[in-house]
Parts: structure tokens; sequence; C-alpha cells
């Protein structure tokens, strides 16, 4: 309950800060609508039929309505403004609130924590449920002030007029409550059983209505008829499911709405109302249809009562994933570290070993490596060799279970991450487009409008050098073209081949110290792979490079190739070294370029 | 308004799901229609009929006993009435609703197995489909009941004018002023919502898509590695505060129009009925306590019944558009429907052509007069840029697409002659995209080939053993072996904790043990080894050479090296063949081919030999 509390503060501060106006006006709005009802459907109409059963002036019951009038005509200006706009600019501020502190820690979260799928999932659960958050938190405040104030206005009214009343409603209340209880634990169980059949339903239908499957399964029509069968057979589990349930929901469901609920109240209480206004002339004959009419808002706001307990409950949850992944405290992506200098360096390798987590069997086996400013180094190996883990390593996307990585003989974990990755220029086999411009897309960083100037001809060159210069050309809108047709109709979608250009141009613009390309060419065909070629061997003149590729064509004329097997460099030497040791790289390559050579 | 539409046919949408609802549960329909009606009734009842009892009663100082019949009679209806609902909630509709969702799913999964491929890939097409997809079921239960809100709406609303104006014929004018709020400046208001939701939505796909790329992982290294995150951070900003403007945009229009509708549609009614009801009873005397009683509850409930009714049109036109592409979508003719019968194909082929094939996409050109030939025990390769129509040309193989010109033959007749599963049951096909499914090993494997046939189908140690040697072949045996259930593991965590996950290269593997396993006539490998290593490379295309001699084999391949021994090699170019013949054929031609081969070789080829060798042919 505590935590809970401490929970809505939380949101209550982080709203408040950023919206102190629109979070005020929400609570008076809440309070207004629950007053109004109580002011127009209670006091209003009592006092109107008062003055007609005893015979008031008509000028009395003019002014009080007159008045009521007056104030809804006056109230309903802002009430305007707060539906129809307000809510329309605060509400993304207070999104972007939460949200930007998240995107915030997602851009600095440590690599490893994609790879952990329970962290995975939570953070994705975080970050897609910040709006939500937001809103039920929004919606239970408003609950919670419309409540309170029905609950106190209709209470004191209730207790002014005849107090017995509450008692009825009271004791409804109550048992309703506890039907409820045990109507929601039957529920719940059904929930339990049914939820793995409609993971398996909405799989069926995903796989057979999503475009991604459809070729194998026009192949395979056995496949379709399969899962159709599952699909059929989950829905009737379910309905099974639920007739076994139906007797007991449909008893605790008629006890709990009519039982202890409306016959309580349109009943016993009736009767009580009749006889106190017919046989015993305690109550007047006004104030019973009043006290009959509202009998329904008591009861009504005292359940809001009941369900904003559970709504706190649930919000809080939900909270506490957010603030758990908000304090998460990376250990590598910190803004602090000294700063690499500058120029190019060696960078080596220390008997560095490396797991993914303590449980798991190492990925990197006491790996040593020197490497020279303007060396250009092969990593070559089978599937699953740790070809790009040594990367990512390299790149301090992680950081070695054992040894040290030093740049400039200094460990690269003692520089500021972002300093230290300046000076790479990456192209990862699986990198990405963003729906910005082009020019966006090579300079992958905001541009104002004079840097878009000046730095126009660094960006055409990059991609120029990349092989994309036809391309470009070709573009009405230059590097103002936008990427992917998502947020522009004229924007253009470009090919596997085409983005990979571009992704390779940035690598050129970033002027970087040390390339790393992980298998740039693995979408392209013979001659785009030969142009990139060789325009990778220019951009590569006086940098240090990384090579991972399959063809050993690519990674032959480097100064040193690195053979890795099970996390281990087992030979290292240049092309015709590594030929004569007649090892396993020379075996390798007997294989892929035997068929070359007939 | 492209977002909604007219009500000609919106009604004619509502007939087609009330159908729709028919066919897949009667009781539904009828449940639903009962259960407006009594809602309304209960309604009316107590504000009407019941209240004008109890205060008349107590005016005329009727006996308490008396009035007590009375109660217990309503009490005995009501719990009648209230059995009937705990029998609905309680059982019909947690039955009825798995009933409804999968009579929908099954008519639109049917459909979607059953129409051509090119209906996945038409953006504009998909788009709706997938809409018609998405939570059919409520949308359809929901025009359902909409349709008897506004049939029971309306009729309550009728009927609480006419008592109204019994009581008091005055107090029908007051009416005028909830209808004038709802039906006039109600509908303004939904109109500039529905204008600014318009111009918001731009942003919030915005908003959406920084969203996305702020937390899919194959955004994360590039995410750390470079400044992208500023550029996210600007795009979100900006499209923050285009929100704003938009907003600000409406403020005047809005509010004016929201003053109207509230006071409209519940001051006016409300406080004006008082008004003119206390002057009924205090000034001019014609108006009893009890008809002043009434007519204020009566005031309140016919609010709330026409704004019951303006909600239920709502909804029917909001899910007009919905019913609209379900409807589409069901009716939708297949160009190519996958169950088209047609003459049995046999289950050798002698030869296979295209003959003048033209394939527009879009009408955009992929395929431009293409012919080729292939024919029994054949090996042939596709090789050319990317992009020149190689995976197109296996999509009109497999018949998913018709040519737009010319004519595809088996055996010398037109594929179009033929029954479709029975014509594609004659090719095994290892697609590049490379999809699991969430069954075991085996399953993936042999793609539940004789599902529901079972007694012509082979027997389960054949099948095991079959599955086995397909995967050997494909080189991913011995990693199945390592899982804890060999090949009966369930692939994917979809369902099974202890599901397997593959890698890329494995899954390649295992999607290509699927050609393997097949036996029929014709074996397609589009790229088969993208994600393989040198070794693994080499192993799979001995294999498929091995192992495929009595098939005709076409494959798809950018490493040349693999395409050398086949005996035909067509280069595709701008979607028609540019060169063929067998490799040496084409070195000799020193064309495109000769030039792709030469680059890709040279540097496999040591101080130039094959250079020296080719000057000296």
């Amino acid at each position: 309950m505590k935590n809970v509390l401490k929970n809505h503060m939380y949101m209550w501060r982080l709203c408040f800060k950023v919206c102190p106006g629109y979070m005020l006006y929400t609570i008076f709005d809440a309070f207004r609508y629950r007053f109004m009802i109580f002011l127009e459907h209670t006091l209003c109409i009592r006092y109107i039929l008062r003055c007609a059963e005893y015979g008031e002036p008509f000028y009395k019951a003019f002014i009080f309505v007159g008045i009521v009038a007056l104030l809804m005509f006056l109230l309903m200006i802002p009430d305007g403004y707060f539906a129809h706009t307000w809510h329309f600019t605060a509400k993304p501020k207070l999104y972007r609130a939460l949200k930007e502190q998240m995107f915030e820690k997602a851009s600095v979260l440590d690599l490893d924590c994609y790879d952990n799928p329970e962290y995975y999932n939570k953070f994705v659960l975080a970050v897609s449920e910040a709006e939500n958050s937001i809103e039920r938190f929004l919606t239970t405040v408003k609950n919670a002030v419309q409540c309170i104030t029905a609950l106190t206005s209709l209470g004191i009214f209730y207790l002014l007029v005849d107090w017995k009343g509450i008692v009825f409603v009271l004791v409804s209340f109550v048992l309703r409550f506890i039907l409820s209880k045990k109507l929601n634990k039957v529920n719940y169980d059904v929930r339990l059983e049914v939820n793995p059949k409609e993971r398996k339903r909405n799989y069926v239908n995903r796989i057979l209505y999503l475009k991604d499957y459809a070729k194998e399964l026009r192949m395979h029509p056995g496949v379709g008829r399969y899962l159709r069968d599952e699909f059929e057979l989950a829905n009737s589990e379910m309905i099974e499911i639920n007739r076994k349930a139906s007797m007991k929901r449909s008893i605790l469901s008629f006890s709990r709405v009519y039982l202890v609920g409306d016959f309580i109240t349109d009943v016993l209480y009736i009767a009580y109302l009749i006889y106190s206004a017919a046989v015993l002339h305690t109550v007047d004959y006004s104030s019973a249809v009043v006290l009959f009419n509202n009998q329904g808002s008591l009861r009504g706001s005292m359940n809001m009562l009941a369900d904003l307990i559970s709504q706190t409950h649930e919000n809080s949850l939900y909270i506490d994933k957010i603030r758990e992944f908000l304090a998460y405290e990376p250990v590598i992506e910190k803004d602090e570290g000294g700063l690499v200098p500058e120029g190019i360096g060696k960078l080596s390798i220390k008997d560095m070993s490396f797991r993914y987590r303590e449980d798991t069997p190492n990925i990197l086996n006491h790996i040593s490596l020197e490497v020279n400013p303007g060396e250009h180094i092969a990593i070559v190996g089978y599937n699953g060799a740790g070809k790009t883990t040594l990367i990512k390593l390299l790149m301090r996307l992680y950081d070695p279970t054992e040894g040290e990585i030093t740049y400039h003989s200094g460990n690269i974990a003692k520089y500021r991450p972002t300093d230290y990755r300046r000076r790479f220029g990456v192209v990862f086999q699986d990198f990405q487009l963003y729906g910005a411009k082009l020019a966006n897309n090579v300079v992958m960083d905001d541009l104002s409008d004079d840097a878009l100037d000046s730095e126009k001809e660094k960006m055409t060159d990059a991609l120029e050098r990349a092989g994309f210069g036809e391309r470009l050309k070709s573009l009405n809108k230059g590097l103002l073209t936008s990427v992917t047709t998502e947020f522009d109709k004229e924007g253009v979608d470009f090919s596997g081949g085409e983005g990979q250009k571009i992704a390779i141009s940035r690598a050129f613009y970033k002027d970087a110290d040390i390339l790393i390309m992980d298998e740039p060419s693995s979408a392209l065909d013979p001659i785009a792979e030969y142009e990139l070629n060789s325009a990778m061997e220019e951009a590569a003149e006086g940098k240090t490079v990384f090579y991972i590729s399959h063809r050993l064509s690519t990674t032959r004329n480097a100064d040193r190739i690195i053979m890795l097997e099970k996390g281990s460099i087992i030979e290292e030497g240049t092309h015709d070294q590594l030929l004569a040791l007649n090892g396993k790289y020379a075996q390798m390559w007997k294989v892929q370029s035997g068929n070359y050579e007939k | 308004m492209k977002n909604e539409i007219g009500k000609g046919r919106a009604f004619l949408n509502t007939i087609y799901s009330l159908k729709i609802m028919w066919q897949i549960s009667p009781g539904k329909v009828i449940h639903s229609g009962l259960m407006r009606l009594i809602g309304y009734f209960e309604w009316l009842f107590y504000s009407a009929f019941f209240m004008v009892y109890v205060i008349n009663s107590l005016e005329a100082g009727e006996r308490f006993g008396r009035m007590m019949i009375f109660l217990g009679i309503t009490a005995s209806v009501f719990v009648c009435i209230n059995l009937y609902y705990a029998y609905i909630k309680g059982k019909f509709l947690p039955e009825v609703e798995p009933k409804i969702n999968a009579g929908i799913y099954n008519k639109l999964l049917k459909k979607a197995v059953n129409v051509e491929l090119e209906c996945f890939e038409n953006s504009d097409f998909y788009n709706k489909y997938t809409l018609a997809m998405e939570k059919s079921d409520v949308r359809l239960t929901e025009t359902v009941d909409s349709f008897f809100g506004v049939v029971f709406g309306f009729c309550a609303s009728i009927f609480a004018f006419l008592y109204m104006y019994n009581v008091d014929h005055m107090s029908i004018l007051f009416i005028l002023f909830p209808i004038i709020g709802n039906f006039g400046f109600n509908r303004v208001v939904s109109k500039i919502d529905y204008k600014r939701n318009e111009e918001l939505a731009p942003y919030n796909r915005t908003v959406a898509y920084v969203n996305r790329v702020m937390y899919m992982p194959e955004y994360a290294k590039e995410m750390r590695l470079t400044d992208v995150f500023r550029l996210m951070k600007k795009e979100y900003r900006t499209a923050i505060q285009g929100m704003s403007e938009v907003a600000h945009k409406y403020t005047l229009k809005s509010m004016i129009f929201h003053w109207l509708y509230v006071n409209f549609t519940f001051t006016f009614i409300f406080e004006g009925m008082l008004m003119y009801g206390a002057y009924r009873a205090l000034v001019s005397h014609t108006l009893g306590l009890a008809q002043l009683a009434i007519i204020t509850s009566m005031m309140v409930s016919t609010t709330w019944i026409l704004i019951g009714f303006t909600e239920s049109i709502t909804a029917s036109f909001k899910n007009g558009l919905f019913i609209e592409y379900l409807k589409n979508f069901l009716e939708y003719e297949e160009k190519i429907p996958e169950d088209m019968d047609g003459e049995d194909p046999g289950d050798k082929i002698h030869s296979l052509e295209f003959r003048n094939v033209s394939f527009a996409y879009k009408e955009e050109e992929v395929i431009n007069n293409l012919n080729m030939v292939f024919e029994e025990n054949g090996k042939y390769a596709l090789v050319g840029h990317n992009g020149a129509g190689k995976t197109t040309i296996i999509k009109l193989l497999l018949r998913f697409y018709d040519p737009t010109g010319g004519v595809i033959l088996l055996n010398g007749k037109d594929i179009r002659t033929y029954n479709l599963r029975k014509y594609r049951n004659l090719f095994a096909t290892a697609f590049q995209d490379n999809r699991l499914f969430s069954m075991s090993v085996m399953d993936n494997v042999l793609m539940k080939e004789d599902y529901e046939k079972n007694e012509d189908g082979l027997l389960e140690n054949e099948k095991r053993e079959a599955v086995a040697d397909a995967l050997k072949l494909s080189g991913v045996y011995d990693k199945i072996m390592t899982l804890p259930k060999g090949i009966d593991t369930i692939l994917t965590r979809e369902f099974d904790e202890e599901g397997a996950m593959l890698s890329g290269g494995e899954t390649q593997k295992i999607v290509v043990s699927r050609a393997f396993v097949k036996k029929c006539p014709f074996k397609v490998f589009d790229e088969p080894s993208s994600a393989l290593d040198p070794i693994a490379e080499y192993q799979l295309f001995e294999n498929i050479t091995n192992n495929c001699k009595d098939n005709i084999l076409v494959f798809i391949s950018h490493r040349l090296s693999s395409v050398k021994n086949a005996d035909r090699i067509y280069l595709l170019e701008h979607g028609t063949v540019s060169e063929m013949g067998t490799h040496d054929e084409l070195m000799n031609q020193n064309g495109t081919y000769a030039d792709m081969y030469i680059k890709q070789a040279r540097n496999y080829l040591a101080d130039n030999q094959y250079l020296n060798r080719k000057e000296a042919l």
C-alpha cells in the first residue's frame, strides 16, 4: 500500500512539474463534473418538488434554478478549452516528460541488456506502457476526485434527510464486494486456462495472414490445414473451459447483480421509503422521490471506490516497471572517463576472454592481438566462431570478462565511451536506415540548415565513394530526399543494395581512425561487390581496418588474417603464410577458390 | 471524408454483418436484440410507469398492503429478467465469444490462404485486409449490438416523446434542445475532432516510429555508435510541437460548439423543464406534484436515451468502414485461387518452358519478353544483378503470379490448365526468407505434406529416416541431435519455453532440408547458402548436385563458382535473358557473365593464372 502511494506520488510530481495548470484543472474538472450532477439532480429537483409540495412562491424556484443554470453556462466555457485543446497540448508533453527519460536511458543501456530476454521484455514493456501509464494515472486521479466528491456530497445529503438510506446502500455494497471477489476468482481461473489457447489462436492468425509466411503456405497447403485445425481446436477448448465455469458464474453474477444489488435498493429500500412516507410520515414525498432517484448514484460511487483500489494496484505495477527501468545504472555507457589521444594509435587485445553470462560457456578464449596503426586485419572463420562478438568488444559494446583491450596504450574502459567510439566507422551486415532525410542518414545526427549547407560536399563525396553517386544524381531532391515512404509520400524506399551503400557512406563521412566492415557485401551481386571492394580499398588508406567476410577473395589482401575457431585464434598470418601453413585457412581457401580454378 | 461512408452503404454493411452473424450464431443475434430491448424497457418502466404508480398511490393515500403487492409483482418480473441476464453473462456470452471468433476467422483464414500471393504484396490491398482481420470478431459483435441499439433506441425515444406529450403537450418542445444539441452541434464537434485527428496522425506516426527505433534491438548498436539518438530526439520534439499547433488551430471553433452542445443537450432541457414545471405547478397550478416528479425523471431518462441512441449511430458508422473491408475481402474474387481445379499434370516433367513471358508489377515491367526452357534432369542456374528479376521468375514458375503477357508451358501445355495444388506439388523450393513454424523440427522439414491423408503417407519410421537424411544433407543434423528432443524438438519459443532458438545459418539449413526431403521432379534453391560459411556452403552445393541427379534443378546464387557446373546458366538483365549457355560458352562470349565471373574470381586466382589462360585461348 505504501509503495502504491509512493508510485502515485512519483507520477504526480512528474506530471505536475511539466503541466501544473493542466493537472490542477484536471482535479477541478472531476470535482466540477460530480458536484454539478449533485446540484442539478439532487438539490435542484428536491428544491422544486418541495416548492410544489409546500406551495412556495415561484420566484424562489426561479432564482434557485437560474443560479444553477448560470453556473453551468459559465463553467462550460473553460470546459471546451480543456476538452478540445488542453488535452491535445498537455498530454503529449506529459508523455514526453516520461518518454524522453526512457529514451535517454535506452540509448545508454548496455547492449548486454538486449541479449538478456528477461530484461529486454521488461524494457519493452516499460517503454510501450509509458503513455498508458500516464493515461491510467490521469484516469485514477479523475476517478478518485469524482468518487470523493460524490460520496461526500450525497453522504451528507442522506445523513441530513434520512440516514437510513445509507444503511441499505452500504449493506448492498459490502455484500456485492464479497461476491465480486468470488466472481473475480472464477474469472481469473478461467482466464489462466484460456490464455495459452488464446496465444495459440493468435499465433495461427498471425502466421496465416502475414505476408512473411504466405509463400511457404502456398507451397505446403498441409501446414495451412494443420494450423487451421489447431485454431479450431483451441476455440473448442476455450468454449469447453467456459462451459465448465458457466453454472458457477451465472449464479454468482445473479446474486451479485440482483440479490444483493437491485433487490435491496429497488425492492427493500423502496418498500422502506413507501412505508416511511405513507404510514410513518417521517419522509415527505419530494424527499422520497429524490432519495430513491439518487440511491443509484450513491451505490455507483461506492463501487467506483472499490474499483479504484484495484486500479491503483495495477497502475503501481506498471509504474514499478518504469521506475525500475529508469533506475538502471549502465556499466559501460557512462558519460565519463578520459578523452582518447588524437590521431590513430595502436590497438592491443591482451589475453581476453568473454562470455555473455556467468553460466554460459566462453564465446572468446584468451585472445591476444596487437594491431599497429594503419594495419588491415581480416577475421575469418566458421559460423559461430565469435567473429562478430570480437568486433563488438573492440568497439566496447561489451566489456571483456577477462583480460583487457588498450588503444593508444590506455585501457579502453577508461575512456569516455562516446569519445572512444567516435574513432570507429562501422558497417554492419544488419545496418538500418532511418525515416529522415538522406543527409541525416549519412551524418547520423540532427543537422541544422547551416550544417546541411556546409557539409554538403563532404556528404556527397562520402556517398560517391560508397558507389551511390549515380543514384544520388537521379534523386530530384538529392541529399534532402526523404528516406522511406513512411512519413513522406515522395520519399524513397531504397533497395537492400542501395541501403548498404548509404550505410557504407557513413563510415566514409565520419573519417574515423578505425574502419570495421562486418560482411558489408553479403547482399550484393558480384559486380556491386567488386565496386564496393575497390571503393573500400581506397577509403581504407592510412586507417586501421577490420574486415569480416565469408568471401575469402575480399580478405586475401589483408596485412594479416586471423582465423577464429570456437572463440580462439587458431591461425594468424598473411594469406601466403597461412597457405604455406596448410591448416584450416588453407582448407577453406581451397574449397572456395577450387571451383574458380578449374 | 475518407474514413466515413455514406448512409446507404453503412446500412447495407450492417445488414451484411447481421447476415454473417446469423450464419455463425443465430442465438447471438436474437439475444443481442433481446438484451437491448429489455434494457430500454427497464429504463422506461422505472422512470415512467413505476414512478407514476408509486407517487399517484402515495398522493391518493392508497393502502400500504396494496402497494406492496404491486412492488412484489414488479420484483418477480425483475427476478426473471435478472435470471436471464445472469444466463447471458455467465454462460451464453463466454461460450459464444470463441464461437464467433472461430466462425469469422475460419472464413477469413480460409480466404487468406486461398488468395494469390499478389494480394499480400499489393500494399493497398494488404493494408485494408489487415484492417479487416484485426479484432474482426469484436467488431462484428459491436456492429450487431449497435444495430439493435439504433433500432430500439429509436423506438424508446419515440415512446418517451409520446409519453411526455401525453403528460404535458408543451414539454415536447424542450426535447427539441437535446435533439439539436446531439444531432446538430455534436456532429460539428465530431467533425472537428475528426479533422484534428487527421492532422495529428502524421505526428502520431512519427512518435510511434521514434518509440520503435528506441527499443528495437536492431537499432541498438547504431544508437550507441553514432549520434542518431539526437536525430530521433529532434524528430520527437518537432512532432510534439506540431501536435500543439494543430490543437490550437481548432480551439475557438471547438469551444463554441462544445458550449452549444453541452448546454443544448443538458442545461436547456434540464433547467428549462424545471422552471417550466415550477411555473405550471406554482403559478398556473395546472400540474400536480406527481406529474412534476414524473416529468423531471422522464426528462432525465429521455436525454440519456437520446444520447445512447446517438452513440449507437456513431458506433455503427465507425464500424461501417471495417465491415466494408471485411465484405470486400470475403467477396474478393481470387485471380489464382489456391484450390483451382484443372487437369492432373501427372508426376513427370519433360519440359517446362517460359515463352515470351512478361510480367508487370504495379505497371512496372519486371519481366520482359522472357524465354527459357527447363528440361528433364537438367541443372540450371539463374544469375544476375540484384533486382534483375530472378526471384520473380521463381514466383511465376510456382504460379504465385500469372504472367501479364506470354505463357508458361508444362509438358507443352499452359500451366493455367492444370489443377493448381497438383501442379505446385511437382516442385520443392527453398525460399531465401527462411521462415520457421512453431512446430517440431520434423514437421518443419516435412511441412505436414501428408496431413489429412495418412493412409497413403509414409510410415512413422520411414518419415523419421527421410527427415534425418534431409537434415544430414543440409548439414544441420548434428546440431539438431544436440537438442534435448532431437528431431521432435519444437522450434521457436512461441508456445514452448523449452523450444529451440536456431541461428540464422541453422535456420537456413532447416529450410533447405524441406527441398531435400520432398519427392518431386523439380527442385528450386533460392540463394541457399547466403548465411553459411565457405565450408558449409561448399558441402551444401556438393550435396545438392549429388542428390538431385534425377530432378530438374534450378538455383539462384551470387557465388558464381557454385553455378559453374550447371548444364545451362541464364544471365538475367532488366527482366530478360541476356546471355545463356554453359559456363565455358559464356566465358567465351566475353560478355557480362564473363565480366562478373572474372571480377569475383580474380582474387582467388593467384598470379593472374586464370587471365593468362584466358588470353591463351
